[in-house]
């Protein structure tokens, strides 16, 4: 080997050195900062468990509030906040589907829907305050439904709206033109062809969008406070399975009721220790719930993505 | 004295369909100018070209495909036989013409369901439940594309589990299955190996006694080795028409000549 | 013939080669047979053996352009006129090596003939005559070749019956030789084998215009008269 080939390939050494230095930085930098986020986190929960894993037994769970901090429990908070999932769902699953399909699939590529494209996009980003307000203006005066489930639900619902559209959107995306083609090419029609293959493949990916507006839903204080959710209630709602004919009821739509969030910010506005720790085990619950719902998600979306390879 | 072996004269073959000065825009972008072109009944004609030539333009006008984006428009008329419908009429309804003329794709899409559905699909838009019926379409259309004898004891397996190969017969076994008049296949090798390539090729020499084949393909050589008719397209035009053993050994045009034989690409 | 380039240099440069063995083969085939008829006339053996020797040369040329041939076949699947010229040239190679043939031939018998004395100057003068026209003949067939000329190719095959006729004006004299001179049988006879050797080398000539006419048309004239050869030309 000759003296100049020997000089550039040192060269080329001491470059190829320079740039893995740079490399290891950035690693360095990006570790620092994930732990930081994991360390905040970390001490957040700890915190949580110490207060309030001393209140987290069975009793909790089936009491209702009371003066007495050791006599309280989050039994009407919980199915409060689960009958308000269960309406924000029926509300924001069908409505959001159906408008991000038409958008995808049938609605024409002109100026009109490139506006309502935007606005969606905008309503993502709307607090959800403002959203409270709009429910007791229209569903509490105007409809005259009270601060209700059905209301609560309903602005819930609408504040979701825009992820469960948007995450549709997505997953209708994500289905392959060959497919589409291959659809039609056999003399599908657009029905045919949406309700055989493009709602079914791209189910595990509006069910993910779905429950992670369904997570948002469920910790938001502010629009329920704003429609006059109690935050205060010794009763449930009545129940949907009744003895007469015909054996459901929705009169629970229309009953009072309060969530999770309200209970905890109930209690963590109270000068006694023992509410703080009150607050800290419901806060837990609600951690619980979320992650259990994340829980969900991900394993619905392994089990529904397992045939689809594209 | 050309090919030594008699071929009947072009005039006395029947026609499955004929392109009569057809014209396709995408846009403002005319893709084909004025082509006429006939395709015969039951025979394998070959449509061969530099890549944006217009090939797969005007195989994916017979089956409407172009109807499904906003900005296509078609001038002219396809005439499809016996009972010469123009396929592109307004009044015809697309999904009436892909009824009856079925594609295959440059790239395996199976969907992802399982053999049996994938291969059912077409005979279940078209409202047929009965499920031994479908058994015996199924098994019929499997064994056409050759893949019967592979797949027969696991029917209910996801498709998307076979080999590159086995999904292009099983998309062929699909459009099969209701029984089109005539078959087109958009590059359908593209994305296979040799051995796989030769398979489909044989498959389509089989099928070239039950239905007509129109195939888009950007190696000459297949096009030399599976059809009686070839077409070379170039710019949207189509230069050159006639028996594939012609146009291959002495092809008539100039440009002809030099793109079969690695000339200019 | 398709002069344009190929997208691949390489294959253009395969086809080159092919075609200057072949020019190559056909300068080599040329002087064999010019020595043959050159020992014949001269009686010198030294060339005849010469020439005897160099016939191994010609096989060799043969089986390497025929291997050279179906080389480019496999490896880069000829199409159109590509196909023709390579089809062609291996037609050719064996009309060429037959001509070689022909030249051991005559370069054997001219010693035979030579020692027992030639019984007929004028027969040795005509034979040299029409040996130079088969020659030309082959000389012109290669330099149509070289040109890719179709006319040229045309005009082979005609002179090539030409030839026949003296050829058979020739023989018909030594016929009548024979039949005069029962003693001199033997040498009568490879005199006879002489002139059906050059009439044969003016076919191989003939034969390698027709297959140039397949490489420039596609067009096969191999058993096709004069007329029906320039008809067909003239189409397309």
């Amino acid at each position: 080997m000759n003296s100049t080939a020997t000089r550039d390939l040192l060269q080329v050494r001491s470059m190829i050195a320079a740039h893995k230095r740079r490399d290891l930085a950035f690693a360095v930098l990006g570790f620092a900062a994930l732990t930081l986020c994991f360390v905040t986190f970390v001490a957040l929960f700890v915190d949580m468990l110490v207060d309030g894993s001393s209140r987290l037994t069975a009793d909790f769970f089936t009491s209702f509030a009371s003066r007495r901090a050791g006599q309280a429990g989050i039994l009407a908070a919980w199915v409060g906040t689960f009958l308000l999932m269960l309406v924000t769902a029926a509300v924001a699953v069908p409505i959001g589907v159906a408008s991000g399909l038409y958008l995808e699939e049938y609605a024409p590529r002109n100026r009109f829907t490139a506006i309502i494209e935007i606005n969606i996009n905008n309503l993502a980003g709307v607090p959800s305050i403002v959203y409270g307000l709009l429910a007791l203006g229209m569903f509490v005066h105007t409809f005259g439904l009270g601060a209700s489930v059905l209301t609560a639900g309903m602005t819930l619902g609408l504040l979701i709206l825009p992820i469960v559209i948007v995450a549709t959107r997505e997953s209708i995306r994500a289905v392959p033109g060959m497919i589409r083609e291959a659809a039609y090419a056999l003399g599908a029609t657009r029905w045919q062809m949406v309700r055989h293959h493009v709602l079914p493949y791209s189910l595990p990916g509006i069910l993910t969008g779905v429950i992670i507006g369904l997570s948002r839903a469920i910790g938001e204080t502010a629009p329920i406070v704003t429609i006059g959710a109690v935050t205060f209630i010794a009763f449930l709602p009545p129940a949907p399975i009744v003895a007469t004919p015909p054996f459901v009821s929705f009169e629970w739509l229309l009953s009072p009721f309060t969530a999770m969030p309200i209970q905890i910010f109930n209690w963590t506005s109270r000068p006694e220790v023992a509410f703080q720790q009150n607050a800290s085990a419901a806060a837990l619950v609600l951690v619980g719930m979320t992650l259990l719902m994340n829980a969900i998600a991900i394993w619905l979306r392994y089990r529904l993505r397992r045939n689809l390879k594209w | 004295m050309a090919s030594k072996a008699p071929k009947p004269d072009l005039a006395t073959l029947q026609k499955k369909a004929e392109a009569r000065a057809l014209n396709f825009f995408y846009g403002q972008k005319q893709a084909l100018k004025n082509i006429t072109l006939p395709v015969f009944d039951r025979r394998v004609t070959a449509l061969i070209g530099p890549s944006g030539c217009g090939k797969s333009t005007f195989l994916r006008c017979f089956n409407r495909m172009h109807d499904l984006y906003p900005g296509n428009r078609y001038e002219g008329e396809i005439r499809f036989f016996p009972d010469d419908l123009n396929l592109l009429g307004a009044d015809v309804d697309p999904i009436e013409v892909r009824m009856r003329l079925a594609m295959v794709f440059q790239k395996p899409n199976p969907f992802p369901k399982s053999i049996f559905e994938n291969v059912a699909y077409g005979l279940r838009i078209r409202g047929v439940k009965q499920r031994s019926l479908l058994m015996d379409k199924v098994e019929e259309a499997l064994s056409s594309a050759a893949l019967w004898n592979e797949v027969k004891d696991r029917l209910d397996e996801q498709a998307n589990n076979l080999s590159g190969g086995q999904q292009q017969r099983l998309c062929i076994a699909r459009a099969l299955a209701s029984e089109p008049e005539m078959l087109l296949f958009d590059e359908p090798t593209s994305a296979l190996d040799p051995i796989a390539t030769a398979s489909i090729e044989e498959l389509i020499h089989q099928l070239k006694d039950k239905v007509t084949i129109l195939i888009v393909t950007h190696n000459m050589q297949q096009a030399a080795r599976v059809s009686d008719f070839t077409a070379y397209m170039y710019l949207g035009d189509l230069i050159e028409f006639g028996w594939t053993d012609d146009v291959f050994f002495r092809p008539t045009n100039k440009q002809t000549e030099d793109y079969i034989t690695g000339r200019f690409g | 013939m398709n002069t344009s380039e190929h997208i691949s240099k390489q294959y253009d440069a395969d086809l080159a080669a092919l075609r200057s063995r072949v020019v190559e083969m056909g300068g080599v085939v040329e002087e064999q047979f010019r020595f043959a008829v050159d020992a014949l006339s001269s009686g010198r053996s030294d060339l005849a053996e010469q020439v005897v020797a160099n016939d191994r040369r010609v096989n060799e040329f043969e089986v390497e352009i025929d291997h050279d041939c179906a080389y480019l076949i496999a490896k880069r699947q000829p199409t159109a006129s590509d196909l023709r010229m390579v089809l062609g040239v291996s037609k050719m190679v064996t009309d060429l090596e037959r001509i070689g043939d022909k030249a051991r031939k005559i370069a054997r018998l001219s010693a035979a003939i030579r020692s027992s004395g030639v019984p007929d100057a004028r027969w040795l003068e005509e034979t040299h005559r029409v040996a130079d026209l088969a020659r030309g003949l082959l000389r012109d067939a290669l330099n149509a070749f070289v040109r890719g000329e179709l006319d040229e190719a045309i005009a082979v095959i005609r002179a090539a019956q030409g030839i026949g006729r003296l050829v058979n004006a020739i023989s018909g004299e030594l016929i009548r030789q024979i039949t005069q001179n029962p003693s001199q049988v033997a040498v009568l006879l490879d005199m006879m084998a002489v002139t059906k050797a050059v009439d044969r080398v003016a076919d191989h000539a003939a034969n390698l215009a027709e297959h140039l006419i397949y490489i420039i048309k596609g067009t096969d004239v191999r058993h096709a008269t004069l007329d029906q050869i320039e008809r067909e030309t003239l189409q397309r």
